[in-house]
Protein backbone atom coordinates (compact mmCIF):
# COMPACT_ATOMS: atom_id res chain seq x y z
CA UNK A 1 0.00 0.00 0.00
CA UNK A 2 2.79 2.39 1.14
CA UNK A 3 4.09 1.89 -2.66
CA UNK A 4 1.04 2.82 -3.81
CA UNK A 5 0.38 5.66 -2.16
CA UNK A 6 3.89 6.55 -3.07
CA UNK A 7 2.84 6.65 -6.71
CA UNK A 8 -0.37 9.23 -6.16
CA UNK A 9 2.01 11.46 -4.13
CA UNK A 10 4.03 11.50 -7.27
CA UNK A 11 1.36 11.86 -9.82
CA UNK A 12 -0.52 14.33 -7.40
CA UNK A 13 2.63 16.42 -7.66
CA UNK A 14 2.82 16.03 -11.41
CA UNK A 15 -0.37 17.24 -12.17
CA UNK A 16 -0.08 19.98 -9.18
CA UNK A 17 3.19 21.17 -11.01
CA UNK A 18 0.83 20.77 -14.87
CA UNK A 19 -2.13 22.55 -13.81
CA UNK A 20 -0.01 25.16 -12.63
CA UNK A 21 2.19 25.56 -15.61
CA UNK A 22 -0.83 25.42 -17.67
CA UNK A 23 -2.33 28.14 -15.69
CA UNK A 24 1.13 30.42 -16.20
CA UNK A 25 0.34 29.71 -20.06
CA UNK A 26 -3.01 31.01 -20.23
CA UNK A 27 -1.94 34.26 -18.04
CA UNK A 28 0.95 34.83 -20.35
CA UNK A 29 -1.25 34.82 -23.84
CA UNK A 30 -4.07 37.17 -22.36
CA UNK A 31 -1.72 39.59 -21.31
CA UNK A 32 0.38 38.98 -24.67
CA UNK A 33 -2.90 39.50 -27.01
CA UNK A 34 -3.53 43.08 -24.57
CA UNK A 35 -0.17 44.20 -25.55
CA UNK A 36 0.37 43.28 -29.36
CA UNK A 37 -3.49 44.47 -29.64
CA UNK A 38 -2.12 47.83 -28.49
CA UNK A 39 1.86 47.37 -29.64
CA UNK A 40 1.25 46.06 -32.72
CA UNK A 41 -2.37 46.36 -33.81
CA UNK A 42 -2.61 42.75 -34.01
CA UNK A 43 -3.54 39.41 -32.06
CA UNK A 44 -2.54 36.25 -34.07
CA UNK A 45 -5.49 33.72 -33.84
CA UNK A 46 -3.88 30.52 -32.38
CA UNK A 47 -3.26 32.75 -28.72
CA UNK A 48 -6.60 32.56 -27.69
CA UNK A 49 -7.38 29.05 -28.99
CA UNK A 50 -4.07 27.71 -26.80
CA UNK A 51 -5.22 29.90 -24.00
CA UNK A 52 -8.76 28.12 -24.06
CA UNK A 53 -7.09 25.12 -24.19
CA UNK A 54 -4.84 25.91 -21.39
CA UNK A 55 -7.44 26.55 -19.05
CA UNK A 56 -9.01 23.41 -19.42
CA UNK A 57 -6.05 21.53 -18.88
CA UNK A 58 -5.56 23.47 -15.52
CA UNK A 59 -9.14 22.96 -14.51
CA UNK A 60 -9.41 19.14 -15.35
CA UNK A 61 -5.84 18.78 -14.04
CA UNK A 62 -7.07 20.54 -10.72
CA UNK A 63 -9.81 18.94 -10.97
CA UNK A 64 -8.20 15.49 -10.12
CA UNK A 65 -5.74 16.36 -7.66
CA UNK A 66 -9.00 18.03 -5.74
CA UNK A 67 -10.28 14.55 -5.81
CA UNK A 68 -6.52 13.17 -3.73
CA UNK A 69 -7.03 16.25 -1.43
CA UNK A 70 -10.88 15.86 -1.07
CA UNK A 71 -10.93 19.38 -1.29
CA UNK A 72 -13.50 19.77 -4.08
CA UNK A 73 -16.65 22.31 -3.31
CA UNK A 74 -19.58 20.53 -0.92
CA UNK A 75 -21.86 21.13 1.21
CA UNK A 76 -20.13 19.35 4.39
CA UNK A 77 -23.05 20.25 6.61
CA UNK A 78 -24.24 16.73 7.27
CA UNK A 79 -20.98 15.38 6.70
CA UNK A 80 -19.74 17.75 9.82
CA UNK A 81 -22.77 16.44 11.98
CA UNK A 82 -22.03 12.94 11.21
CA UNK A 83 -18.36 13.80 12.19
CA UNK A 84 -19.47 15.31 15.26
CA UNK A 85 -21.64 13.24 16.42
CA UNK A 86 -20.86 9.83 15.45
CA UNK A 87 -17.66 9.22 13.77
CA UNK A 88 -18.78 5.71 12.33
CA UNK A 89 -21.64 7.20 10.58
CA UNK A 90 -18.82 9.58 9.27
CA UNK A 91 -16.76 7.10 8.26
CA UNK A 92 -19.07 5.19 5.95
CA UNK A 93 -20.76 8.05 4.72
CA UNK A 94 -17.84 9.08 3.26
CA UNK A 95 -16.82 5.45 1.86
CA UNK A 96 -19.98 5.35 0.35
CA UNK A 97 -19.56 8.86 -0.96
CA UNK A 98 -15.86 8.29 -2.44
CA UNK A 99 -17.24 4.71 -4.43
CA UNK A 100 -20.08 7.07 -6.00
CA UNK A 101 -17.36 9.31 -7.37
CA UNK A 102 -15.17 6.61 -8.36
CA UNK A 103 -18.47 5.18 -10.34
CA UNK A 104 -18.71 8.63 -11.74
CA UNK A 105 -15.18 8.80 -13.02
CA UNK A 106 -15.25 5.32 -14.72
CA UNK A 107 -18.71 6.17 -16.52
CA UNK A 108 -16.31 9.93 -17.44
CA UNK A 109 -13.36 7.92 -18.58
CA UNK A 110 -15.13 5.30 -20.41
CA UNK A 111 -17.13 7.68 -21.96
CA UNK A 112 -14.20 10.47 -22.94
CA UNK A 113 -12.16 7.64 -24.96
CA UNK A 114 -14.84 7.59 -27.39
CA UNK A 115 -14.76 11.67 -27.64
CA UNK A 116 -11.39 11.69 -27.87
CA UNK A 117 -11.51 9.44 -30.95
CA UNK A 118 -14.05 11.08 -32.51
CA UNK A 119 -12.15 14.54 -31.95
CA UNK A 120 -9.51 13.10 -33.78
CA UNK A 121 -11.65 13.09 -37.18
CA UNK A 122 -11.50 17.25 -36.49
CA UNK A 123 -9.45 19.82 -36.70
CA UNK A 124 -9.41 23.23 -34.60
CA UNK A 125 -9.92 26.41 -35.92
CA UNK A 126 -6.96 28.64 -35.70
CA UNK A 127 -4.39 26.50 -35.22
CA UNK A 128 -5.76 23.66 -37.58
CA UNK A 129 -4.60 20.58 -35.14
CA UNK A 130 -6.38 17.38 -34.34
CA UNK A 131 -8.97 18.07 -31.81
CA UNK A 132 -8.37 14.68 -30.15
CA UNK A 133 -4.64 16.69 -28.83
CA UNK A 134 -6.80 19.55 -26.00
CA UNK A 135 -9.46 16.55 -25.54
CA UNK A 136 -6.90 13.90 -24.48
CA UNK A 137 -7.42 15.94 -20.85
CA UNK A 138 -10.31 13.87 -20.66
CA UNK A 139 -9.37 10.67 -19.84
CA UNK A 140 -6.47 11.66 -18.43
CA UNK A 141 -7.91 13.59 -15.88
CA UNK A 142 -10.39 10.96 -15.33
CA UNK A 143 -8.17 8.47 -15.16
CA UNK A 144 -6.08 9.93 -12.51
CA UNK A 145 -9.44 11.14 -10.40
CA UNK A 146 -10.75 7.49 -10.73
CA UNK A 147 -7.00 6.53 -9.60
CA UNK A 148 -7.16 8.84 -6.36
CA UNK A 149 -11.20 7.96 -5.51
CA UNK A 150 -10.15 4.31 -5.70
CA UNK A 151 -7.18 5.08 -2.94
CA UNK A 152 -9.70 6.89 -1.12
CA UNK A 153 -11.82 3.80 -0.61
CA UNK A 154 -9.24 2.23 1.38
CA UNK A 155 -7.37 5.21 3.66
CA UNK A 156 -9.40 7.92 5.32
CA UNK A 157 -6.64 10.54 4.27
CA UNK A 158 -4.24 9.68 1.97
CA UNK A 159 -2.45 12.49 2.13
CA UNK A 160 -1.26 11.46 5.98
CA UNK A 161 -1.62 7.79 5.59
CA UNK B 1 -42.96 17.63 -14.24
CA UNK B 2 -41.85 14.51 -15.68
CA UNK B 3 -41.23 11.17 -13.41
CA UNK B 4 -37.84 11.51 -14.81
CA UNK B 5 -37.22 15.23 -13.77
CA UNK B 6 -38.07 14.29 -10.57
CA UNK B 7 -35.30 11.76 -10.70
CA UNK B 8 -33.20 14.27 -11.75
CA UNK B 9 -33.97 17.03 -9.21
CA UNK B 10 -34.30 14.54 -6.06
CA UNK B 11 -31.38 12.31 -6.66
CA UNK B 12 -29.33 15.71 -7.61
CA UNK B 13 -30.49 17.29 -4.39
CA UNK B 14 -30.20 14.36 -2.34
CA UNK B 15 -26.26 13.81 -3.20
CA UNK B 16 -25.54 17.37 -2.69
CA UNK B 17 -26.89 17.61 0.87
CA UNK B 18 -25.62 14.20 2.08
CA UNK B 19 -21.79 15.83 1.21
CA UNK B 20 -20.77 14.28 -2.44
CA UNK B 21 -19.18 17.48 -4.23
CA UNK B 22 -21.40 19.72 -6.27
CA UNK B 23 -19.91 18.81 -9.18
CA UNK B 24 -20.19 15.05 -9.15
CA UNK B 25 -23.58 15.35 -7.62
CA UNK B 26 -24.80 16.82 -11.25
CA UNK B 27 -23.10 14.20 -13.03
CA UNK B 28 -23.98 11.42 -10.84
CA UNK B 29 -27.90 12.71 -11.21
CA UNK B 30 -27.63 12.82 -15.28
CA UNK B 31 -26.12 8.90 -15.31
CA UNK B 32 -28.92 8.40 -12.63
CA UNK B 33 -31.80 10.03 -15.41
CA UNK B 34 -30.04 8.39 -18.19
CA UNK B 35 -30.44 4.79 -16.66
CA UNK B 36 -33.56 5.43 -15.08
CA UNK B 37 -35.22 7.03 -18.20
CA UNK B 38 -33.85 5.00 -20.89
CA UNK B 39 -31.47 7.69 -22.10
CA UNK B 40 -28.79 5.92 -23.56
CA UNK B 41 -28.17 8.16 -26.40
CA UNK B 42 -26.85 11.11 -24.66
CA UNK B 43 -24.58 9.09 -22.39
CA UNK B 44 -21.53 9.54 -24.77
CA UNK B 45 -22.05 13.65 -25.04
CA UNK B 46 -22.03 13.90 -20.82
CA UNK B 47 -18.19 14.07 -21.23
CA UNK B 48 -18.01 16.52 -23.98
CA UNK B 49 -20.68 18.48 -22.86
CA UNK B 50 -18.50 19.09 -19.38
CA UNK B 51 -15.31 19.84 -21.92
CA UNK B 52 -17.68 22.26 -23.81
CA UNK B 53 -19.19 23.88 -21.37
CA UNK B 54 -15.23 25.23 -20.22
CA UNK B 55 -14.69 25.68 -23.48
CA UNK B 56 -15.43 29.82 -23.40
CA UNK B 57 -13.50 32.72 -23.31
CA UNK B 58 -14.72 34.73 -21.05
CA UNK B 59 -14.20 31.81 -18.26
CA UNK B 60 -10.62 32.79 -18.11
CA UNK B 61 -11.27 35.73 -16.21
CA UNK B 62 -12.19 33.36 -13.25
CA UNK B 63 -8.46 32.16 -12.49
CA UNK B 64 -7.00 35.45 -13.96
CA UNK B 65 -8.90 37.51 -10.68
CA UNK B 66 -8.35 34.84 -8.76
CA UNK B 67 -4.62 34.90 -9.49
CA UNK B 68 -4.10 38.53 -9.04
CA UNK B 69 -6.35 38.53 -6.27
CA UNK B 70 -3.51 35.34 -4.74
CA UNK B 71 -0.47 37.37 -5.70
CA UNK B 72 -1.47 40.70 -3.44
CA UNK B 73 -2.40 38.04 -0.53
CA UNK B 74 0.89 36.69 -1.21
CA UNK B 75 2.38 40.27 -2.12
CA UNK B 76 2.02 41.28 2.03
CA UNK B 77 0.21 44.56 0.88
CA UNK B 78 -2.43 44.77 3.79
CA UNK B 79 -0.59 46.59 6.27
CA UNK B 80 -0.42 49.11 3.64
CA UNK B 81 -4.43 49.17 3.64
CA UNK B 82 -4.47 48.48 6.89
CA UNK B 83 -2.55 51.80 7.75
CA UNK B 84 -4.61 54.04 5.21
CA UNK B 85 -7.97 53.09 6.69
CA UNK B 86 -6.42 53.36 10.11
CA UNK B 87 -6.07 57.23 8.98
CA UNK B 88 -9.20 57.75 7.10
CA UNK B 89 -11.57 55.90 10.05
CA UNK B 90 -9.52 55.48 12.85
CA UNK B 91 -10.58 58.97 14.32
CA UNK B 92 -14.31 58.15 15.09
CA UNK B 93 -15.80 56.85 17.86
CA UNK B 94 -15.41 53.04 17.58
CA UNK B 95 -12.18 53.43 15.42
CA UNK B 96 -10.90 50.10 14.99
CA UNK B 97 -14.02 48.61 14.41
CA UNK B 98 -14.73 51.06 11.74
CA UNK B 99 -11.03 50.91 10.35
CA UNK B 100 -11.88 46.89 10.19
CA UNK B 101 -15.38 47.69 7.85
CA UNK B 102 -13.32 50.65 5.86
CA UNK B 103 -10.34 48.23 5.35
CA UNK B 104 -13.11 45.60 3.87
CA UNK B 105 -14.01 48.04 1.54
CA UNK B 106 -10.45 48.79 0.12
CA UNK B 107 -9.08 45.19 0.22
CA UNK B 108 -12.85 43.83 -1.40
CA UNK B 109 -11.41 46.39 -4.37
CA UNK B 110 -8.08 44.03 -4.55
CA UNK B 111 -9.37 40.52 -4.42
CA UNK B 112 -13.45 40.39 -4.72
CA UNK B 113 -13.88 37.34 -2.56
CA UNK B 114 -15.07 37.32 0.96
CA UNK B 115 -13.43 34.85 2.33
CA UNK B 116 -10.00 36.37 1.60
CA UNK B 117 -10.65 39.17 3.20
CA UNK B 118 -11.45 37.30 6.40
CA UNK B 119 -8.23 35.38 6.40
CA UNK B 120 -6.12 38.77 5.48
CA UNK B 121 -7.87 40.94 7.80
CA UNK B 122 -9.24 38.91 10.93
CA UNK B 123 -6.44 37.57 11.60
CA UNK B 124 -5.21 41.53 11.61
CA UNK B 125 -8.41 43.26 13.23
CA UNK B 126 -9.90 40.07 15.75
CA UNK B 127 -6.58 40.11 17.99
CA UNK B 128 -6.25 43.70 17.98
CA UNK B 129 -9.91 44.60 18.52
CA UNK B 130 -10.10 42.46 21.44
CA UNK B 131 -6.46 44.22 23.02
CA UNK B 132 -8.67 47.64 22.85
CA UNK B 133 -11.57 46.07 25.25
CA UNK B 134 -14.05 44.97 22.16
CA UNK B 135 -15.32 41.09 22.99
CA UNK B 136 -14.18 38.54 20.79
CA UNK B 137 -17.85 37.91 19.26
CA UNK B 138 -18.08 41.27 18.38
CA UNK B 139 -14.97 41.89 16.75
CA UNK B 140 -15.62 38.44 14.81
CA UNK B 141 -19.28 40.03 13.79
CA UNK B 142 -17.71 42.94 12.46
CA UNK B 143 -14.81 41.28 10.41
CA UNK B 144 -17.27 38.37 9.36
CA UNK B 145 -20.44 41.21 8.73
CA UNK B 146 -17.58 43.15 6.68
CA UNK B 147 -16.83 40.61 4.37
CA UNK B 148 -19.44 40.34 2.19
CA UNK B 149 -18.91 43.97 0.84
CA UNK B 150 -15.53 42.18 -0.77
CA UNK B 151 -18.16 40.76 -3.47
CA UNK B 152 -19.74 43.21 -4.30
CA UNK B 153 -17.32 46.25 -4.78
CA UNK B 154 -14.90 45.96 -7.94
CA UNK B 155 -13.09 43.42 -9.09
CA UNK B 156 -15.73 40.83 -7.64
CA UNK B 157 -14.87 37.09 -8.75
CA UNK B 158 -18.67 36.54 -8.23
CA UNK B 159 -19.95 39.07 -10.69
CA UNK B 160 -17.60 37.51 -12.99
CA UNK B 161 -18.76 34.19 -12.02
CA UNK B 162 -22.79 35.72 -12.96
CA UNK B 163 -21.59 37.12 -15.84
CA UNK B 164 -20.18 34.18 -17.48
CA UNK B 165 -23.15 32.22 -16.66
CA UNK B 166 -25.94 34.93 -17.76
CA UNK B 167 -24.13 36.68 -20.76
CA UNK B 168 -24.41 40.00 -18.98
CA UNK B 169 -21.75 42.64 -19.67
CA UNK B 170 -19.23 41.67 -16.76
CA UNK B 171 -18.02 45.41 -16.93
CA UNK B 172 -21.37 46.59 -16.46
CA UNK B 173 -22.01 44.08 -13.66
CA UNK B 174 -19.18 45.45 -12.05
CA UNK B 175 -20.49 48.90 -12.10
CA UNK B 176 -24.08 47.92 -11.02
CA UNK B 177 -22.85 46.78 -7.92
CA UNK B 178 -20.30 49.23 -7.26
CA UNK B 179 -22.55 51.80 -5.38
CA UNK B 180 -24.94 48.96 -3.30
CA UNK B 181 -21.79 47.69 -2.23
CA UNK B 182 -20.52 50.77 -0.99
CA UNK B 183 -23.82 51.15 0.61
CA UNK B 184 -23.70 48.01 2.74
CA UNK B 185 -20.30 49.23 3.57
CA UNK B 186 -21.86 52.63 4.77
CA UNK B 187 -24.97 50.99 6.30
CA UNK B 188 -22.57 48.76 8.63
CA UNK B 189 -20.31 51.58 9.42
CA UNK B 190 -23.37 53.77 10.62
CA UNK B 191 -24.79 50.77 12.76
CA UNK B 192 -21.16 50.80 14.62
CA UNK B 193 -21.00 54.33 15.46
CA UNK B 194 -24.40 53.97 16.85
CA UNK B 195 -22.97 51.08 18.78
CA UNK B 196 -19.87 52.41 19.44
CA UNK B 197 -21.71 55.65 21.15
CA UNK B 198 -23.70 53.54 23.24
CA UNK B 199 -21.07 51.27 24.56
CA UNK B 200 -18.19 53.93 24.46
CA UNK B 201 -15.95 51.87 22.34
CA UNK B 202 -12.65 53.77 21.88
CA UNK B 203 -10.99 55.89 18.66
CA UNK B 204 -7.85 54.65 17.28
CA UNK B 205 -4.89 57.03 18.56
CA UNK B 206 -2.45 58.24 16.69
CA UNK B 207 -1.06 61.26 14.54
CA UNK B 208 -3.08 62.32 11.51
CA UNK B 209 -1.36 65.11 10.07
CA UNK B 210 -1.16 65.84 6.41
CA UNK B 211 2.54 64.27 6.27
CA UNK B 212 1.34 60.82 7.41
CA UNK B 213 -1.90 60.99 5.51
CA UNK B 214 -0.03 61.86 2.19
CA UNK B 215 2.55 58.82 3.13
CA UNK B 216 -0.56 56.32 3.56
CA UNK B 217 -2.12 57.24 0.76
CA UNK B 218 0.81 57.05 -1.56
CA UNK B 219 1.71 53.86 0.19
CA UNK B 220 -1.92 52.20 -0.89
CA UNK B 221 -2.43 53.75 -4.21
CA UNK B 222 -0.17 51.46 -5.70
CA UNK B 223 -2.12 48.58 -4.45
CA UNK B 224 -5.44 50.39 -5.04
CA UNK B 225 -4.54 50.88 -8.63
CA UNK B 226 -5.86 47.07 -9.15
CA UNK B 227 -9.51 47.99 -9.33
CA UNK B 228 -8.52 51.18 -11.16
CA UNK B 229 -7.19 49.33 -13.92
CA UNK B 230 -9.53 46.54 -14.21
CA UNK B 231 -12.97 49.32 -14.31
CA UNK B 232 -11.14 51.95 -16.36
CA UNK B 233 -10.76 49.17 -18.84
CA UNK B 234 -14.04 47.65 -18.21
CA UNK B 235 -16.27 50.33 -18.29
CA UNK B 236 -13.77 52.48 -21.55
CA UNK B 237 -14.05 49.58 -23.64
CA UNK B 238 -10.33 49.16 -23.33
CA UNK B 239 -10.14 45.25 -22.49
CA UNK B 240 -12.34 42.77 -22.56
CA UNK B 241 -13.50 41.39 -18.70
CA UNK B 242 -10.33 38.49 -19.47
CA UNK B 243 -7.92 40.87 -20.30
CA UNK B 244 -8.80 43.02 -17.77
CA UNK B 245 -8.01 40.02 -15.72
CA UNK B 246 -4.82 39.47 -17.01
CA UNK B 247 -3.69 43.05 -16.87
CA UNK B 248 -4.48 43.10 -13.14
CA UNK B 249 -2.32 39.66 -12.30
CA UNK B 250 0.21 41.25 -14.63
CA UNK B 251 0.53 44.42 -12.39
CA UNK B 252 0.26 42.69 -9.10
CA UNK B 253 2.65 40.10 -9.91
CA UNK B 254 5.07 43.64 -10.90
CA UNK B 255 4.29 45.10 -7.73
CA UNK B 256 4.62 42.11 -5.41
CA UNK B 257 8.12 41.03 -7.28
CA UNK B 258 9.65 43.92 -8.54
CA UNK B 259 8.38 47.00 -6.61
CA UNK B 260 7.83 45.57 -2.61
CA UNK B 261 10.30 42.24 -3.28
CA UNK B 262 7.54 40.54 -1.26
CA UNK B 263 7.41 37.41 -3.44
CA UNK B 264 10.57 35.06 -4.79
CA UNK B 265 10.38 32.41 -7.22
CA UNK B 266 9.62 29.87 -4.60
CA UNK B 267 6.47 31.49 -2.98
CA UNK B 268 5.39 32.32 -6.69
CA UNK B 269 4.88 28.57 -7.90
CA UNK B 270 2.18 28.40 -4.75
CA UNK B 271 0.57 31.30 -5.82
CA UNK B 272 0.23 30.37 -9.26
CA UNK B 273 -0.64 25.98 -7.74
CA UNK B 274 -2.90 27.45 -5.19
CA UNK B 275 -4.53 29.74 -8.16
CA UNK B 276 -5.05 26.80 -10.29
CA UNK B 277 -6.74 24.53 -7.74
CA UNK B 278 -9.06 26.45 -6.43
CA UNK B 279 -10.06 28.04 -10.27
CA UNK B 280 -10.29 24.13 -10.96
CA UNK B 281 -12.63 23.57 -8.59
CA UNK B 282 -14.62 26.50 -9.42
CA UNK B 283 -14.68 25.92 -13.51
CA UNK B 284 -15.31 22.02 -12.70
CA UNK B 285 -18.73 22.93 -11.37
CA UNK B 286 -19.16 25.49 -14.65
CA UNK B 287 -18.54 22.59 -16.68
CA UNK B 288 -20.86 20.34 -15.01
CA UNK B 289 -22.77 22.90 -14.61
CA UNK B 290 -23.46 23.28 -18.20
CA UNK B 291 -24.20 19.88 -18.93
CA UNK B 292 -26.74 19.79 -16.04
CA UNK B 293 -28.38 23.01 -17.88
CA UNK B 294 -27.98 20.91 -21.10
CA UNK B 295 -30.38 18.26 -19.16
CA UNK B 296 -33.04 21.27 -17.18
CA UNK B 297 -32.99 21.82 -21.08
CA UNK B 298 -34.11 18.61 -22.52
CA UNK B 299 -36.38 18.75 -19.35
CA UNK B 300 -38.39 22.36 -20.66
CA UNK B 301 -37.25 23.44 -16.76
CA UNK B 302 -36.65 27.20 -17.71
CA UNK B 303 -39.54 27.24 -20.05
CA UNK B 304 -41.78 25.34 -16.98
CA UNK B 305 -40.03 28.10 -14.29
CA UNK B 306 -41.31 31.03 -16.48
CA UNK B 307 -44.85 29.51 -17.24
CA UNK B 308 -44.62 29.16 -13.36
CA UNK B 309 -43.85 32.70 -12.68
CA UNK B 310 -46.16 34.36 -15.46
CA UNK B 311 -48.76 32.32 -13.40
CA UNK B 312 -48.30 34.22 -10.63
CA UNK B 313 -49.65 37.17 -11.92
CA UNK B 314 -47.88 39.63 -9.98
CA UNK B 315 -45.65 43.04 -10.53
CA UNK B 316 -41.83 43.15 -10.62
CA UNK B 317 -41.51 44.49 -7.28
CA UNK B 318 -43.36 41.28 -5.61
CA UNK B 319 -41.32 38.65 -7.84
CA UNK B 320 -38.10 40.42 -6.87
CA UNK B 321 -39.38 39.79 -2.99
CA UNK B 322 -40.03 35.96 -4.08
CA UNK B 323 -36.69 35.79 -5.48
CA UNK B 324 -35.58 37.23 -2.54
CA UNK B 325 -36.42 34.60 -0.17
CA UNK B 326 -35.84 32.21 -2.63
CA UNK B 327 -32.10 33.02 -3.07
CA UNK B 328 -31.56 34.32 0.51
CA UNK B 329 -33.05 30.38 1.58
CA UNK B 330 -30.41 29.11 -1.05
CA UNK B 331 -27.53 31.02 0.09
CA UNK B 332 -27.88 29.67 3.64
CA UNK B 333 -27.15 26.48 2.50
CA UNK B 334 -25.53 26.11 -0.95
CA UNK B 335 -22.43 28.97 -1.67
CA UNK B 336 -22.96 31.91 -3.63
CA UNK B 337 -20.69 30.92 -6.63
CA UNK B 338 -22.51 27.36 -6.78
CA UNK B 339 -26.17 28.99 -6.54
CA UNK B 340 -25.19 31.69 -9.49
CA UNK B 341 -23.83 28.53 -11.44
CA UNK B 342 -26.51 26.35 -11.15
CA UNK B 343 -29.47 28.72 -10.73
CA UNK B 344 -27.84 32.07 -12.22
CA UNK B 345 -29.21 31.29 -15.83
CA UNK B 346 -32.51 30.32 -15.38
CA UNK B 347 -33.66 32.55 -12.57
CA UNK B 348 -32.23 35.47 -14.72
CA UNK B 349 -34.39 34.55 -17.35
CA UNK B 350 -37.29 34.07 -15.41
CA UNK B 351 -36.67 37.13 -13.67
CA UNK B 352 -36.04 39.17 -17.12
CA UNK B 353 -39.86 38.05 -18.42
CA UNK B 354 -41.01 39.27 -15.02
CA UNK B 355 -40.23 42.54 -15.87
CA UNK B 356 -37.07 43.17 -13.82
CA UNK B 357 -34.03 44.44 -15.16
CA UNK B 358 -31.59 41.88 -15.28
CA UNK B 359 -28.53 43.92 -14.11
CA UNK B 360 -31.01 44.57 -10.10
CA UNK B 361 -31.51 41.14 -10.68
CA UNK B 362 -27.93 40.28 -10.50
CA UNK B 363 -27.15 42.78 -7.74
CA UNK B 364 -29.90 41.53 -5.38
CA UNK B 365 -29.30 38.22 -6.21
CA UNK B 366 -25.51 38.85 -5.33
CA UNK B 367 -26.34 40.95 -1.92
CA UNK B 368 -29.16 37.61 -1.15
CA UNK B 369 -26.42 35.08 -1.42
CA UNK B 370 -23.80 36.80 0.39
CA UNK B 371 -25.34 37.58 3.26
CA UNK B 372 -26.23 33.67 3.26
CA UNK B 373 -22.64 33.78 3.59
CA UNK B 374 -23.30 35.08 7.66
CA UNK B 375 -26.06 32.76 8.42
CA UNK B 376 -25.70 28.99 9.75
CA UNK B 377 -25.83 26.10 8.61
CA UNK B 378 -23.51 27.10 5.76
CA UNK B 379 -22.22 29.98 7.41
CA UNK B 380 -18.38 30.04 6.22
CA UNK B 381 -17.91 33.67 6.90
CA UNK B 382 -19.59 33.04 10.23
CA UNK B 383 -17.43 30.02 10.98
CA UNK B 384 -14.26 31.48 9.22
CA UNK B 385 -14.68 34.54 11.70
CA UNK B 386 -15.18 32.47 15.06
CA UNK B 387 -12.01 29.96 13.99
CA UNK B 388 -10.01 33.10 14.65
CA UNK B 389 -11.62 34.96 17.46
CA UNK B 390 -12.56 31.39 19.52
CA UNK B 391 -15.87 32.95 20.96
CA UNK B 392 -18.23 29.99 20.45
CA UNK B 393 -20.70 30.28 17.84
CA UNK B 394 -24.09 31.07 19.94
CA UNK B 395 -22.19 34.56 20.81
CA UNK B 396 -20.70 35.18 17.38
CA UNK B 397 -24.55 34.90 16.39
CA UNK B 398 -25.79 37.24 19.05
CA UNK B 399 -23.48 39.74 18.18
CA UNK B 400 -23.74 39.01 14.44
CA UNK B 401 -27.69 40.21 14.41
CA UNK B 402 -27.59 43.69 14.67
CA UNK B 403 -25.28 43.24 11.19
CA UNK B 404 -27.80 40.81 10.04
CA UNK B 405 -30.67 43.21 10.07
CA UNK B 406 -28.55 46.05 8.94
CA UNK B 407 -27.79 43.97 5.96
CA UNK B 408 -31.02 43.00 4.63
CA UNK B 409 -31.98 46.88 5.65
CA UNK B 410 -29.78 47.76 2.64
CA UNK B 411 -30.98 44.50 0.69
CA UNK B 412 -34.49 46.10 1.21
CA UNK B 413 -33.07 49.71 -0.16
CA UNK B 414 -31.41 48.17 -2.94
CA UNK B 415 -34.41 46.41 -4.20
CA UNK B 416 -37.09 49.19 -3.85
CA UNK B 417 -34.40 51.48 -5.65
CA UNK B 418 -33.28 49.90 -8.54
CA UNK B 419 -31.48 53.39 -9.73
CA UNK B 420 -28.94 52.48 -7.10
CA UNK B 421 -27.97 49.27 -9.07
CA UNK B 422 -28.43 50.85 -12.93
CA UNK B 423 -27.50 54.44 -12.65
CA UNK B 424 -23.64 53.85 -12.91
CA UNK B 425 -23.90 51.07 -15.64
CA UNK B 426 -26.44 53.54 -17.57
CA UNK B 427 -23.56 56.45 -17.46
CA UNK B 428 -21.17 54.15 -19.04
CA UNK B 429 -23.57 53.15 -21.98
CA UNK B 430 -24.11 49.28 -20.89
Amino acid sequence: MHLIIGMARFLERGLRVAAALALVVMSILVVAQVVLRYGVGGVPAFTEEVARYAMIWMTLLATSVAVWEGSHIRIDFVPGLAAHHAPWLSAVLEWVLSFISLAVFLVLLWQSFDVVAFAYQQRSEGLQIRLAYPYAVLPLAFGAAAFFATLRLFVTDPRHD
Amino acid sequence: MTDTLMVLLISFLGLMVVGLPVAWSMIAAMLIWIVYGGKWMFLPIVAERIYQGMDVFVLMAIPLFILAGELVNAGRITDRLVHFANVLFGGMRGGLAQVNIGSSILFSGITGVALGDIAALGRVFIPAMVRQGYSAAYAAAVTASSSIIGPMVPPSLVAVIYGSMTGLSIGALMAATLIPGLLVGAAQMVLVAVQARMHGYPRVDMERNPTVIARATGHAAVPLMIPVIILAGLLGGFMTPTEAGGVAAAYALAVSVLLYRSIDLRALGTVFSHSAMFSGQLLIIVGCGAAFSWVMGIENVPSMLGDVVTGWQMGPIQTLLVFNLVLLILGMFIDPTTVIILFGPILSAVAVKAGIDPLHFAVVAILNLNIGLLTPPLGVCLFAAERIAGCGLRRLLLASLPFFLVNLLALAVIVAFPGLSLWLPGYFGF
